[in-house]
């Protein structure tokens, strides 16, 4: 129990009150704000990133040229149209009546088949080189 | 989602009820004003994220020992002495008394921890000795003999200054 001067001393303490504190819901709440901000602009930007990278990769894809596919040429085919093997070959060659013919034969009918968009006969292609002796 | 806006708001007004005296003891324990809202808003922060106060201990009191153990936690830290801040007040005197209120702050800063931090729990915090000892962990015997010693202590160094004997 105080006496009558510690009290009155205390009552004297009490008469200066504590100032007032900051007020708490504006500072979280824009501290939180400001975090949710950050964290959005953060997400934001890897998305835009990552599209960014997806269609580079996908333009660069469209724009690189389909390599130039040398066809295997297949066997020739004869006239028949049965694919050019020994039996026929020969055959071929006993009813030309010349070897320069019947390869001329050849080559005739391997150019007037239509070829796959892109590809090209070897032939065609061998027919281009240059060979060096 | 209602219960949590609900404590949020208990939350809110206990801010509002008791920031004051919180803050004032949190500056009495770290002699710097600043660092006491800081502490204050802190301790604030982590019970709006945890969803209120779920405790045994009554409300105020509870709050008291929160700012006291984050202000402890940091000191330990910072491994700093109380040192009073001379430039930022704490109180709003009588009479805009600030030359008043710079001697009571003065005469607070003398004051060695324990009594200190019973002075400013039981005349601004308004809690008895037995909240007191919840929060220091004293028994409320001892919280009483430490506010007789600081009471006194406190009238001896203000009345010093201006020659008075009851009041500061």
């Amino acid at each position: 129990m105080l006496n009558p001067e510690e009290k009155q001393f205390e009552a004297r303490l009490k008469e200066f009150r504590p100032l007032a504190a900051e007020p708490l819901s504006m500072r979280e709440a824009s501290r939180s704000r400001r975090r949710k901000f950050v964290l959005a602009a953060c997400a934001a930007a890897a998305v835009i990133a990552l599209v960014v990278v997806l269609f580079k990769i996908s333009y660069e894809r469209d724009l690189a040229p389909a390599p130039e596919r040398v066809v295997k040429q297949t066997a020739p085919e004869p006239a028949s149209g049965r694919p050019l093997t020994i039996r026929s070959a020969n055959e071929l060659l006993a009813r030309a009546p010349s070897i320069k013919s019947a390869l001329d034969e050849l080559a005739f009918q391997s150019r007037a088949r239509q070829l796959p968009r892109g590809t090209q006969s070897a032939l065609a292609v061998l027919g281009k080189e240059d060979f060096k002796q | 989602m209602k219960n949590t806006r609900a404590n949020g708001e208990t939350i809110e007004m206990l801010y509002r009820r008791h920031s004051s005296a919180l803050v004032l003891f949190a500056a009495a324990m770290t002699g710097d004003r600043a660092r006491a809202q800081d502490a204050v808003h802190q301790v604030f922060a982590r019970l709006l994220a945890q969803g209120g106060i779920g405790h045994a201990m009554a409300a105020k009191a509870y709050l008291f020992a929160c700012v006291r153990n984050a202000i402890l936690n940091e000191a330990k830290a910072r491994r700093r002495e109380v040192a009073l801040d001379a430039g930022a007040a704490w109180f709003d005197p009588p009479d805009r008394d600030y030359a008043a209120e710079l001697r009571l702050r003065q005469a607070l800063a003398a004051l060695d921890d324990a009594q200190r931090e019973v002075t400013v729990l039981h005349v601004w915090g308004e809690l008895t000795f037995a909240e007191i000892g919840e929060v220091l962990g004293v028994s409320p015997n001892t919280a009483a003999s430490r506010y007789r010693y600081a009471l006194a202590r406190l009238r001896e160094a203000m009345c010093a200054t201006e020659g008075c004997h009851a009041e500061p």
